[in-house]
């Protein structure tokens, strides 16, 4: 009977170990509700063998704690928030990048082209004018200088954005350092320790913000996190940082040319293309894809170098066809031509804008008016600039649309951009908080559903600690009915 | 239904909005609740047009159809993402319980007397 009594207070007590661990289990899930990237644990409880003929009084133990986290659901929020990451960076450089293409404000080459057609068309009235003449060689300075620091302003732009891809790869490798100390820690217990995968779960989602990953929990504890889902970046105990340098291709037609922006993985290997999203991907397409249609690169002018080199060929084209003063009657004097009004860099096509200004030697003397004909127009030349606001010619075009309207196109396509690349973040916002709203409905710590499970919990563990008082008497008193005997 | 384009149309927008907002929390409910909204906003500018294409378009019925286009997009990416995520858990679904196709598909699941126990 003792024996019985013995048998049955230690599955008891088994009993009470059991809830006692569940009751810690839940307490912990409460207690790290509100931690990020903690996703909620269960204590499952086994079923003892029952069978008294050999021994075994059946009860109840404590199996292993069961995580609720739900990897497919945490790929999702990572995926949402490496969007996030790619349209708040492409808003923040696109933003900077509109402010150089201002087409209402005062000043700029919108302002600065129209004030030149202005002066072109007062020119046209008085063409002796040294007055109106000197306006023509102001109007034309300004307009050079818009474009100078048009260009200054892209340049610096293309600085920031190779500073903050630097940066950038920076942050991408600390968190993958971080990868690295969780995975060592993960093995070590074989990937039972929540408040690993809880610190994992946060590093990957900050991570994912920058560049796209995936990451998979492995049976040693370890995550392996792949950039692009097949460019290792942290695999069990090691980690292979990403590295920044700018390069000029080698299809690039001119080595003087602004260069370009690339990403290596760990083994020298070109990731550039493979890093389409996140933080990195946006200030790469920025750098790369962007700034090169206004700037240029290797391989193509940019739109504003065009616009500079064309608009100063075909007024530099109008007066050098045109005289400064007629020939004499007799013959003796000749005519005097034109001279050129604009220079650029004609050795680098992508510096055309950037090196665009009014001939050092030219005065305002020297600006051809006379259209030699015939007939002769005294006016003739100013006539000819001042088409050019509304041109009738092809040759006076870009692509069938005025100097003005080209410029025009460029504003354009950056305000459309930035509307764009906001309209974008502001629906990622929206799909990173739906992301976030399906993990935790899946892996997330419910405060009713652990304030039932406590409730059943503390009474499982009542009624055993119960059992175990009455079963512990009845032992007592066994004893104490043995032992007269006994003596 | 309001005459005036503008005051129609962000009637229709509101309604669009309140289905984004169910979307973002997608639950079960809020998933019904999105398609509720989404209906009546679809019959909201059925019904509109027939009154509203006969008025000249106002600078705020331009704007305002400017708002509504980027809300739509809003809750169509939503829509899209949540189709997503639920068709890739019935992938998963279904190859726990039936499987792998020759072809390394999931196996879709059948019927609903399918049952898999583990332990």
């Amino acid at each position: 009977m003792a024996a019985g009594l013995i048998s049955s207070l230690l599955v008891q007590t088994g009993a009470l170990d059991a809830f006692q661990q569940a009751i810690a289990v839940t307490a912990n899930n409460v207690a790290n509700a509100s931690t990020p990237g903690y996703v909620s644990q269960t204590q499952t409880l086994l079923t003892m063998p029952d069978d008294l003929s050999v021994g075994l009084a059946g009860g109840v133990m404590a199996g292993p704690v069961v995580s609720a986290e739900n990897q497919y659901a945490e790929q999702n929020v990572s995926n949402q928030q490496t969007a996030l990451g790619a349209a708040t960076q492409s808003v923040d450089s696109l933003t900077n990048l509109q402010s150089l293409f201002n087409v209402t404000g005062s000043g700029g080459i919108s302002t600065a082209l129209s004030s030149l057609y202005q002066s072109f068309s007062a020119w046209t009235q008085t063409p002796s004018d040294a007055t109106a003449r000197q306006a023509v060689l102001t109007a034309a300075g300004n307009l050079a200088t818009a474009f100078n620091q048009t260009a200054s302003g892209l340049a610096s732009a293309a600085t920031t954005a190779q500073s903050q891809l630097q940066q950038t790869v920076s942050q991408v490798n600390t968190l993958l350092g971080q990868v690295q100390k969780l995975n060592t820690a993960g093995m070590a217990d074989r990937g039972n320790d929540s408040g690993v995968d809880a610190q994992m779960n946060t590093v990957v989602q900050n991570l994912s913000q920058y560049v796209p990953v995936t990451a998979t929990k492995q049976a040693d504890g370890s995550y392996t996190v792949l950039l692009d889902g097949q460019i290792p970046l942290a695999m069990g105990s090691q980690d292979f940082p990403l590295s920044f340098n700018m390069y000029q291709p080698a299809d690039s037609t001119n080595t003087n040319a602004p260069p370009l922006a690339q990403v290596k993985a760990s083994d020298g290997t070109d990731i550039t293309s493979a890093v389409a999203g996140g933080q990195l991907g946006a200030l790469l397409n920025f750098r790369n894809t962007v700034l090169p249609t206004y700037i240029g690169d290797g391989t193509e002018t940019g739109s504003l170098n065009t616009l500079a080199q064309q608009f100063a060929d075909t007024v530099n084209g109008i007066l050098t066809s045109g005289n400064i003063s007629d020939a004499s009657a007799d013959g003796v004097t000749p005519a005097v031509s034109g001279v050129p009004l604009f220079t650029y860099d004609t050795a680098n096509v992508t510096n055309q804008a950037a090196s665009l200004s009014v001939s050092s030697t030219i005065t305002a003397s020297q600006l051809a008016a006379i259209t030699p004909g015939p007939p002769e127009v005294s006016n003739g030349i100013p006539l000819a600039l001042t088409g050019l606001e509304n041109p009738t010619s092809a040759a006076d075009e870009i692509n069938g649309e005025s100097y003005t309207a080209v410029f025009g196109d460029l504003a354009t396509q950056a305000g459309n951009l930035v509307n764009s690349a906001t309209e974008e973040q502001s629906v990622a916002q929206s799909a990173l908080t739906q992301a976030q709203s399906l993990l935790k409905q899946d892996s997330g710590v419910d405060l009713n559903t652990q304030a039932a499970l406590l409730v059943e919990y503390q009474r499982s563990y009542e009624a055993n600690a119960e059992m175990v008082t009455v079963l512990n008497q009845l032992l007592q008193d066994t004893i104490n009915m043995l032992q007269p005997g006994l003596g | 239904m309001p005459v005036d384009v503008a005051e129609g149309l962000a009637a229709v927008r509101a309604e669009v909005e309140g289905a984004c907002r169910s979307l973002v929390l997608a639950t079960p409910e809020g998933v019904r609740a999105c398609e509720g909204a989404l209906k009546r906003a679809a019959e909201a500018l059925r019904q509109g047009r027939r009154v509203w294409d006969w008025q000249p378009a106002g600078e705020a019925a331009k704007s305002e159809t400017a708002r509504l286009q980027i809300v739509i997009r809003r809750a169509s990416r939503l829509l899209s993402n949540a189709s997503q995520y639920h068709a890739g858990w019935l992938r998963i679904l279904s190859a726990m319980t039936g499987g792998y196709s020759p072809k390394g598909e999931a196996v879709p699941i059948s019927g609903m007397w399918r049952m898999s126990i583990e332990g």
